[in-house]
Protein backbone atom coordinates (compact mmCIF):
# COMPACT_ATOMS: atom_id res chain seq x y z
CA UNK A 1 0.00 0.00 0.00
CA UNK A 2 2.85 2.36 0.91
CA UNK A 3 4.57 1.53 -2.36
CA UNK A 4 1.39 2.36 -4.21
CA UNK A 5 1.18 5.76 -2.51
CA UNK A 6 4.84 6.47 -3.30
CA UNK A 7 4.26 5.48 -6.91
CA UNK A 8 1.51 8.09 -7.15
CA UNK A 9 3.12 10.74 -5.04
CA UNK A 10 6.69 10.84 -6.55
CA UNK A 11 5.76 11.36 -10.22
CA UNK A 12 3.05 13.82 -9.25
CA UNK A 13 5.45 16.04 -7.32
CA UNK A 14 8.16 15.63 -9.96
CA UNK A 15 5.91 16.80 -12.76
CA UNK A 16 4.27 19.61 -10.73
CA UNK A 17 0.97 17.86 -11.15
CA UNK A 18 -0.30 19.17 -7.81
CA UNK A 19 -0.25 22.68 -9.15
CA UNK A 20 -2.16 21.57 -12.19
CA UNK A 21 -4.62 19.58 -10.16
CA UNK A 22 -5.25 22.54 -7.87
CA UNK A 23 -6.03 24.78 -10.79
CA UNK A 24 -8.29 22.24 -12.46
CA UNK A 25 -10.21 21.61 -9.23
CA UNK A 26 -10.65 25.36 -8.60
CA UNK A 27 -11.79 25.94 -12.14
CA UNK A 28 -14.33 23.12 -12.02
CA UNK A 29 -15.71 23.21 -8.47
CA UNK A 30 -18.92 21.56 -9.63
CA UNK A 31 -16.97 18.36 -10.41
CA UNK A 32 -16.45 17.66 -6.66
CA UNK A 33 -12.84 16.59 -7.22
CA UNK A 34 -11.85 17.11 -3.54
CA UNK A 35 -14.30 14.47 -2.41
CA UNK A 36 -12.99 12.07 -5.01
CA UNK A 37 -9.43 12.58 -3.78
CA UNK A 38 -10.43 11.99 -0.16
CA UNK A 39 -12.27 8.85 -1.18
CA UNK A 40 -9.20 7.59 -3.04
CA UNK A 41 -6.99 8.36 -0.05
CA UNK A 42 -9.34 6.40 2.24
CA UNK A 43 -9.36 3.36 -0.06
CA UNK A 44 -6.32 1.69 1.61
CA UNK A 45 -8.21 1.42 4.90
CA UNK A 46 -10.81 -1.20 3.91
CA UNK A 47 -8.14 -2.94 1.85
CA UNK A 48 -5.92 -3.22 4.90
CA UNK A 49 -8.82 -4.47 6.98
CA UNK A 50 -9.73 -7.05 4.30
CA UNK A 51 -6.13 -8.24 4.01
CA UNK A 52 -5.85 -8.59 7.75
CA UNK A 53 -9.06 -10.63 7.88
CA UNK A 54 -7.87 -12.97 5.14
CA UNK A 55 -4.55 -13.40 6.87
CA UNK A 56 -6.24 -14.39 10.10
CA UNK A 57 -8.42 -16.90 8.27
CA UNK A 58 -5.36 -18.41 6.58
CA UNK A 59 -3.62 -18.61 9.93
CA UNK A 60 -6.58 -20.43 11.49
CA UNK A 61 -6.75 -22.79 8.52
CA UNK A 62 -3.08 -23.62 8.94
CA UNK A 63 -3.57 -24.27 12.63
CA UNK A 64 -6.52 -26.52 11.88
CA UNK A 65 -4.50 -28.45 9.32
CA UNK A 66 -1.64 -28.84 11.76
CA UNK A 67 -4.07 -30.12 14.39
CA UNK A 68 -5.55 -32.62 11.91
CA UNK A 69 -2.09 -33.75 10.94
CA UNK A 70 -1.22 -34.22 14.59
CA UNK A 71 -4.40 -36.25 15.14
CA UNK A 72 -3.67 -38.35 12.08
CA UNK A 73 -0.15 -39.13 13.16
CA UNK A 74 -1.50 -39.97 16.61
CA UNK A 75 -4.07 -42.32 15.07
CA UNK A 76 -1.33 -43.95 12.97
CA UNK A 77 0.80 -44.41 16.05
CA UNK A 78 -2.15 -46.04 17.82
CA UNK A 79 -2.85 -48.33 14.85
CA UNK A 80 0.78 -49.31 14.78
CA UNK A 81 0.73 -50.09 18.45
CA UNK A 82 -2.46 -52.12 18.02
CA UNK A 83 -0.78 -54.24 15.34
CA UNK A 84 2.28 -54.62 17.49
CA UNK A 85 0.19 -55.59 20.51
CA UNK A 86 -1.74 -58.20 18.52
CA UNK A 87 1.47 -59.73 17.20
CA UNK A 88 2.97 -59.78 20.64
CA UNK A 89 -0.14 -61.27 22.21
CA UNK A 90 -0.03 -64.11 19.69
CA UNK A 91 3.59 -64.82 20.50
CA UNK A 92 3.12 -64.66 24.26
CA UNK A 93 0.04 -66.91 24.05
CA UNK A 94 2.25 -69.53 22.41
CA UNK A 95 4.89 -69.04 25.07
CA UNK A 96 2.30 -69.47 27.81
CA UNK A 97 1.04 -72.76 26.35
CA UNK A 98 3.67 -75.01 28.01
CA UNK A 99 3.24 -73.20 31.34
CA UNK A 100 -0.53 -73.54 31.41
CA UNK A 101 -0.78 -76.94 29.71
CA UNK A 102 1.91 -78.69 31.71
CA UNK A 103 1.21 -77.12 35.10
CA UNK A 104 -2.40 -78.20 34.81
CA UNK A 105 -1.36 -81.71 33.76
CA UNK A 106 0.95 -82.02 36.78
CA UNK A 107 -1.75 -80.59 39.07
CA UNK A 108 -4.02 -83.47 38.03
CA UNK A 109 -1.22 -85.98 38.51
CA UNK A 110 -0.21 -84.67 41.93
CA UNK A 111 -1.64 -86.16 45.09
CA UNK A 112 -3.98 -83.96 47.14
CA UNK A 113 -1.72 -84.01 50.21
CA UNK A 114 1.45 -83.06 48.29
CA UNK A 115 2.57 -79.59 49.51
CA UNK A 116 3.81 -78.76 46.01
CA UNK A 117 0.25 -78.88 44.69
CA UNK A 118 -0.49 -75.40 45.97
CA UNK A 119 2.66 -74.04 44.30
CA UNK A 120 1.71 -75.65 41.01
CA UNK A 121 -1.73 -74.14 41.21
CA UNK A 122 -0.17 -70.75 41.80
CA UNK A 123 1.92 -71.12 38.64
CA UNK A 124 -1.11 -72.18 36.64
CA UNK A 125 -3.33 -69.39 37.99
CA UNK A 126 -0.71 -66.72 37.33
CA UNK A 127 -0.37 -67.91 33.74
CA UNK A 128 -4.15 -67.89 33.38
CA UNK A 129 -4.24 -64.28 34.55
CA UNK A 130 -1.58 -63.39 31.99
CA UNK A 131 -3.77 -65.03 29.35
CA UNK A 132 -6.68 -62.84 30.50
CA UNK A 133 -4.63 -59.67 30.05
CA UNK A 134 -3.59 -60.74 26.56
CA UNK A 135 -7.21 -61.49 25.65
CA UNK A 136 -8.12 -57.89 26.37
CA UNK A 137 -5.30 -56.58 24.20
CA UNK A 138 -6.22 -58.96 21.38
CA UNK A 139 -9.88 -58.11 21.56
CA UNK A 140 -9.18 -54.41 21.28
CA UNK A 141 -6.64 -54.69 18.50
CA UNK A 142 -9.00 -56.87 16.50
CA UNK A 143 -11.57 -54.08 16.68
CA UNK A 144 -14.44 -56.42 16.96
CA UNK A 145 -17.71 -54.83 17.74
CA UNK A 146 -19.80 -57.62 19.01
CA UNK A 147 -22.87 -55.47 19.43
CA UNK A 148 -25.92 -57.46 18.50
CA UNK A 149 -28.91 -58.97 20.16
CA UNK A 150 -31.05 -57.22 22.69
CA UNK A 151 -29.60 -56.24 26.00
CA UNK A 152 -31.58 -55.42 29.13
CA UNK A 153 -29.84 -52.14 29.81
CA UNK A 154 -31.69 -51.37 33.03
CA UNK A 155 -30.88 -54.78 34.51
CA UNK A 156 -27.28 -54.78 33.29
CA UNK A 157 -26.73 -51.29 34.62
CA UNK A 158 -28.21 -52.28 38.00
CA UNK A 159 -25.88 -55.31 38.15
CA UNK A 160 -22.92 -53.14 37.26
CA UNK A 161 -23.84 -50.60 39.94
CA UNK A 162 -24.09 -53.43 42.48
CA UNK A 163 -20.67 -54.69 41.50
CA UNK A 164 -19.14 -51.21 41.75
CA UNK A 165 -20.78 -50.64 45.15
CA UNK A 166 -19.33 -53.92 46.39
CA UNK A 167 -15.82 -53.08 45.21
CA UNK A 168 -15.93 -49.62 46.78
CA UNK A 169 -13.81 -49.24 49.94
CA UNK A 170 -15.72 -48.14 53.05
CA UNK A 171 -14.02 -44.71 53.10
CA UNK A 172 -15.38 -43.90 49.68
CA UNK A 173 -19.01 -42.99 49.09
CA UNK A 174 -20.36 -44.32 45.80
CA UNK A 175 -23.16 -42.26 44.27
CA UNK A 176 -24.79 -43.83 41.23
CA UNK A 177 -27.39 -41.77 39.38
CA UNK A 178 -28.85 -43.95 36.67
CA UNK A 179 -31.68 -42.90 34.41
CA UNK A 180 -34.25 -45.63 33.83
CA UNK A 181 -34.82 -44.63 30.20
CA UNK A 182 -31.43 -45.47 28.76
CA UNK A 183 -31.04 -46.49 25.15
CA UNK A 184 -29.30 -49.75 24.34
CA UNK A 185 -25.61 -49.02 23.74
CA UNK A 186 -24.30 -49.88 20.27
CA UNK A 187 -21.39 -51.62 21.85
CA UNK A 188 -20.77 -55.05 23.33
CA UNK A 189 -21.93 -54.85 26.94
CA UNK A 190 -18.68 -56.40 28.17
CA UNK A 191 -16.77 -53.60 26.49
CA UNK A 192 -18.98 -50.91 27.96
CA UNK A 193 -18.57 -52.54 31.35
CA UNK A 194 -14.82 -52.60 30.95
CA UNK A 195 -14.88 -48.87 30.06
CA UNK A 196 -16.80 -48.06 33.24
CA UNK A 197 -14.74 -50.40 35.44
CA UNK A 198 -11.52 -48.87 34.15
CA UNK A 199 -12.69 -45.34 34.91
CA UNK A 200 -14.02 -46.47 38.27
CA UNK A 201 -10.77 -48.09 39.33
CA UNK A 202 -8.87 -44.96 38.23
CA UNK A 203 -11.24 -42.87 40.34
CA UNK A 204 -10.55 -45.08 43.38
CA UNK A 205 -6.81 -44.86 42.72
CA UNK A 206 -7.06 -41.05 42.57
CA UNK A 207 -8.72 -41.00 45.98
CA UNK A 208 -5.99 -43.37 47.10
CA UNK A 209 -7.33 -44.70 50.39
CA UNK A 210 -8.43 -41.30 51.66
CA UNK A 211 -12.03 -40.30 52.31
CA UNK A 212 -13.92 -39.27 49.23
CA UNK A 213 -16.70 -39.99 46.83
CA UNK A 214 -17.21 -41.31 43.33
CA UNK A 215 -20.26 -40.27 41.36
CA UNK A 216 -21.41 -42.35 38.42
CA UNK A 217 -24.17 -41.02 36.22
CA UNK A 218 -25.81 -42.54 33.17
CA UNK A 219 -28.37 -40.53 31.22
CA UNK A 220 -29.78 -40.68 27.71
CA UNK A 221 -28.64 -37.92 25.39
CA UNK A 222 -28.07 -37.00 21.81
CA UNK A 223 -24.79 -36.09 20.18
CA UNK A 224 -25.13 -34.35 16.78
CA UNK A 225 -28.62 -35.78 16.40
CA UNK A 226 -27.66 -39.36 17.28
CA UNK A 227 -29.25 -41.10 20.27
CA UNK A 228 -26.87 -42.37 22.87
CA UNK A 229 -25.83 -42.59 26.50
CA UNK A 230 -23.94 -40.00 28.46
CA UNK A 231 -21.90 -41.57 31.21
CA UNK A 232 -19.82 -39.69 33.69
CA UNK A 233 -17.51 -40.74 36.48
CA UNK A 234 -16.27 -38.07 38.81
CA UNK A 235 -14.13 -38.42 41.87
CA UNK A 236 -12.87 -36.23 44.69
CA UNK A 237 -9.32 -37.47 44.27
CA UNK A 238 -6.00 -35.78 43.67
CA UNK A 239 -6.89 -34.58 40.16
CA UNK A 240 -4.69 -34.48 37.09
CA UNK A 241 -2.06 -31.85 36.29
CA UNK A 242 -2.46 -30.05 32.93
CA UNK A 243 0.68 -31.61 31.42
CA UNK A 244 -0.52 -35.09 32.35
CA UNK A 245 -4.02 -34.35 31.10
CA UNK A 246 -2.79 -34.25 27.50
CA UNK A 247 -1.09 -37.63 27.79
CA UNK A 248 -3.41 -39.83 29.85
CA UNK A 249 -4.92 -41.53 26.79
CA UNK A 250 -1.51 -42.50 25.40
CA UNK A 251 -0.59 -46.17 25.68
CA UNK A 252 2.00 -47.04 28.29
CA UNK A 253 1.55 -43.69 30.01
CA UNK A 254 0.98 -44.19 33.71
CA UNK A 255 1.25 -42.14 36.86
CA UNK A 256 1.27 -45.24 39.00
CA UNK A 257 4.51 -46.70 40.37
CA UNK A 258 6.34 -49.30 38.27
CA UNK A 259 4.55 -52.63 38.48
CA UNK A 260 1.20 -51.16 39.49
CA UNK A 261 -0.21 -49.66 36.33
CA UNK A 262 0.27 -50.91 32.81
CA UNK A 263 -0.56 -47.53 31.32
CA UNK A 264 -2.99 -49.28 29.02
CA UNK A 265 -6.29 -48.73 30.83
CA UNK A 266 -7.36 -45.39 29.41
CA UNK A 267 -5.89 -46.22 26.04
CA UNK A 268 -8.05 -49.33 25.94
CA UNK A 269 -11.06 -47.31 27.03
CA UNK A 270 -10.48 -44.81 24.26
CA UNK A 271 -9.94 -47.52 21.64
CA UNK A 272 -13.10 -49.37 22.67
CA UNK A 273 -15.10 -46.17 22.39
CA UNK A 274 -13.51 -45.10 19.14
CA UNK A 275 -14.40 -48.41 17.52
CA UNK A 276 -18.10 -47.76 18.06
CA UNK A 277 -18.06 -44.04 17.33
CA UNK A 278 -18.18 -43.03 20.98
CA UNK A 279 -16.28 -40.26 22.70
CA UNK A 280 -14.47 -39.59 25.92
CA UNK A 281 -13.33 -36.35 27.51
CA UNK A 282 -11.86 -35.39 30.82
CA UNK A 283 -12.07 -32.36 33.10
CA UNK A 284 -9.71 -32.01 35.99
CA UNK A 285 -7.98 -29.57 38.27
CA UNK A 286 -5.09 -30.69 40.46
CA UNK A 287 -6.43 -31.08 43.99
CA UNK A 288 -10.10 -31.03 43.12
CA UNK A 289 -10.81 -34.36 41.49
CA UNK A 290 -11.47 -35.41 37.93
CA UNK A 291 -14.54 -35.98 35.81
CA UNK A 292 -14.51 -38.36 32.85
CA UNK A 293 -17.39 -37.95 30.42
CA UNK A 294 -18.24 -40.66 27.95
CA UNK A 295 -20.75 -40.72 25.14
CA UNK A 296 -21.74 -44.01 23.51
CA UNK A 297 -24.14 -44.20 20.55
CA UNK A 298 -27.26 -46.19 21.33
CA UNK A 299 -30.68 -47.09 20.06
CA UNK A 300 -34.10 -47.05 21.62
CA UNK A 301 -36.04 -50.23 21.06
CA UNK A 302 -39.59 -49.67 19.84
CA UNK A 303 -41.32 -50.37 23.16
CA UNK A 304 -39.64 -47.70 25.23
CA UNK A 305 -40.50 -44.26 24.03
CA UNK A 306 -38.11 -42.00 25.85
CA UNK A 307 -39.91 -38.81 24.97
CA UNK A 308 -42.96 -39.70 27.01
CA UNK A 309 -41.27 -41.74 29.68
CA UNK A 310 -39.84 -39.53 32.35
CA UNK A 311 -36.33 -40.30 33.42
CA UNK A 312 -36.35 -41.05 37.08
CA UNK A 313 -32.99 -41.02 38.71
CA UNK A 314 -32.12 -43.91 40.93
CA UNK A 315 -29.88 -42.96 43.76
CA UNK A 316 -28.09 -45.14 46.21
CA UNK A 317 -25.14 -44.71 48.46
CA UNK A 318 -22.75 -47.48 49.29
CA UNK B 1 -7.12 -94.49 22.43
CA UNK B 2 -6.85 -92.40 19.32
CA UNK B 3 -4.11 -91.69 16.80
CA UNK B 4 -3.74 -87.94 16.51
CA UNK B 5 -1.81 -85.89 13.97
CA UNK B 6 -0.47 -82.75 15.61
CA UNK B 7 0.49 -79.91 13.26
CA UNK B 8 2.26 -77.11 15.11
CA UNK B 9 5.24 -74.95 14.16
CA UNK B 10 6.29 -73.94 17.68
CA UNK B 11 8.48 -76.73 19.05
CA UNK B 12 7.75 -75.96 22.72
CA UNK B 13 4.00 -76.00 22.11
CA UNK B 14 4.34 -79.18 20.02
CA UNK B 15 6.21 -80.95 22.82
CA UNK B 16 3.68 -79.70 25.38
CA UNK B 17 0.75 -81.08 23.42
CA UNK B 18 2.58 -84.37 22.84
CA UNK B 19 3.07 -84.78 26.59
CA UNK B 20 -0.55 -83.90 27.39
CA UNK B 21 -1.99 -86.16 24.68
CA UNK B 22 0.44 -88.93 25.62
CA UNK B 23 -0.65 -88.68 29.25
CA UNK B 24 -4.18 -89.53 28.16
CA UNK B 25 -2.90 -92.53 26.17
CA UNK B 26 -3.19 -91.07 22.67
CA UNK B 27 -0.72 -91.94 19.97
CA UNK B 28 0.72 -88.74 18.50
CA UNK B 29 2.35 -88.08 15.14
CA UNK B 30 3.86 -84.63 14.80
CA UNK B 31 4.33 -82.26 11.87
CA UNK B 32 6.03 -78.86 11.96
CA UNK B 33 3.86 -77.15 9.36
CA UNK B 34 0.88 -77.62 7.09
CA UNK B 35 2.86 -79.00 4.14
CA UNK B 36 4.46 -81.68 6.26
CA UNK B 37 1.13 -82.47 7.86
CA UNK B 38 -0.67 -82.87 4.54
CA UNK B 39 2.07 -85.08 3.09
CA UNK B 40 1.94 -87.30 6.18
CA UNK B 41 -1.82 -87.57 5.77
CA UNK B 42 -1.43 -89.03 2.28
CA UNK B 43 -0.20 -92.30 3.75
CA UNK B 44 -1.16 -92.05 7.39
CA UNK B 45 -4.59 -92.86 8.74
CA UNK B 46 -5.40 -90.83 11.86
CA UNK B 47 -8.50 -90.45 14.03
CA UNK B 48 -8.10 -86.72 14.56
CA UNK B 49 -6.07 -83.74 13.36
CA UNK B 50 -5.05 -81.06 15.83
CA UNK B 51 -3.69 -78.11 13.88
CA UNK B 52 -2.30 -74.69 14.65
CA UNK B 53 -3.62 -71.92 12.43
CA UNK B 54 -0.81 -69.46 11.95
CA UNK B 55 2.22 -71.29 10.57
CA UNK B 56 4.81 -70.77 7.84
CA UNK B 57 4.52 -72.91 4.66
CA UNK B 58 0.80 -73.64 4.38
CA UNK B 59 -1.12 -72.60 7.45
CA UNK B 60 -3.89 -74.34 9.31
CA UNK B 61 -6.64 -72.77 7.22
CA UNK B 62 -5.16 -74.39 4.10
CA UNK B 63 -4.80 -77.72 5.90
CA UNK B 64 -8.49 -77.65 6.82
CA UNK B 65 -9.47 -76.64 3.30
CA UNK B 66 -7.40 -79.46 1.77
CA UNK B 67 -8.72 -82.03 4.25
CA UNK B 68 -12.36 -81.08 3.77
CA UNK B 69 -12.10 -82.07 0.10
CA UNK B 70 -11.47 -85.67 1.09
CA UNK B 71 -14.42 -87.95 1.74
CA UNK B 72 -12.72 -89.81 4.61
CA UNK B 73 -11.35 -86.68 6.28
CA UNK B 74 -10.62 -87.08 9.98
CA UNK B 75 -12.22 -84.57 12.38
CA UNK B 76 -10.21 -81.39 12.92
CA UNK B 77 -9.56 -79.28 15.98
CA UNK B 78 -8.04 -75.90 15.14
CA UNK B 79 -6.01 -74.09 17.76
CA UNK B 80 -4.55 -70.62 17.65
CA UNK B 81 -2.83 -68.08 19.81
CA UNK B 82 -4.48 -65.07 18.28
CA UNK B 83 -4.77 -63.07 15.14
CA UNK B 84 -2.10 -62.64 12.52
CA UNK B 85 -2.15 -58.91 13.33
CA UNK B 86 -5.27 -58.45 11.30
CA UNK B 87 -8.95 -57.92 11.77
CA UNK B 88 -9.74 -61.51 10.72
CA UNK B 89 -10.45 -63.97 13.48
CA UNK B 90 -8.75 -67.06 12.10
CA UNK B 91 -10.44 -69.40 14.51
CA UNK B 92 -13.85 -68.32 13.24
CA UNK B 93 -12.63 -68.89 9.70
CA UNK B 94 -11.42 -72.37 10.69
CA UNK B 95 -14.85 -73.17 12.12
CA UNK B 96 -16.59 -71.92 8.99
CA UNK B 97 -14.31 -74.07 6.85
CA UNK B 98 -15.27 -77.16 8.77
CA UNK B 99 -13.08 -77.58 11.84
CA UNK B 100 -15.17 -79.50 14.39
CA UNK B 101 -13.82 -77.49 17.30
CA UNK B 102 -11.66 -74.44 17.87
CA UNK B 103 -9.44 -73.68 20.85
CA UNK B 104 -7.50 -70.59 21.84
CA UNK B 105 -3.93 -70.90 23.00
CA UNK B 106 -2.91 -71.17 25.75
CA UNK B 107 -5.30 -74.01 26.48
CA UNK B 108 -5.42 -75.98 29.73
CA UNK B 109 -4.51 -79.67 29.64
CA UNK B 110 -7.96 -80.77 30.82
CA UNK B 111 -9.80 -78.54 28.35
CA UNK B 112 -7.70 -79.91 25.50
CA UNK B 113 -8.27 -83.55 26.47
CA UNK B 114 -11.98 -82.98 27.05
CA UNK B 115 -12.39 -81.30 23.66
CA UNK B 116 -10.57 -84.17 21.95
CA UNK B 117 -12.70 -86.83 23.59
CA UNK B 118 -15.88 -84.87 22.79
CA UNK B 119 -14.95 -84.59 19.13
CA UNK B 120 -14.00 -88.26 18.93
CA UNK B 121 -17.21 -89.29 20.67
CA UNK B 122 -19.27 -87.28 18.17
CA UNK B 123 -17.79 -89.20 15.23
CA UNK B 124 -19.91 -91.93 13.64
CA UNK B 125 -18.49 -95.39 14.28
CA UNK B 126 -16.76 -96.70 11.15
Amino acid sequence: MLVLLLLVWVPMSELDLYEWFYEVSRAHEDWDLDETVILLLLLPLPLTWYTWRRMREAQKQTERLLELERQLSHARKMDGLGTLAAGMAHQVNNQLQPVIGLSELIVVQTAEEDPRLRQLEMIRDAAMRARGSLDTVLRISRRRNEFGGEVDVTQNMADLVDMLSLSCPSDVTFLPIISDALPEPKMAWDDLESVIMNLFSNALAAIGGAQGSVTFTATPGQMSGVDGLFLSLSDTGVGITPDMLSRIFEPYFTSKPVGEGTGLGLWQVQELLRNVGGQISVDSQPGSGAQFKVWVPGIFRAEDNHWTKGSVAREAAG
Amino acid sequence: MAHILLIEDDAAVRDTFEIILGADGHQVTMAADGLQGLSLLRTLKVDLVLTDIIMPNCDGVEVIRALRKRADAPPIIAISGGARTSAVNYLEVAKLLGAQQILSKPVGAMELLRTISDVLAAQPVK
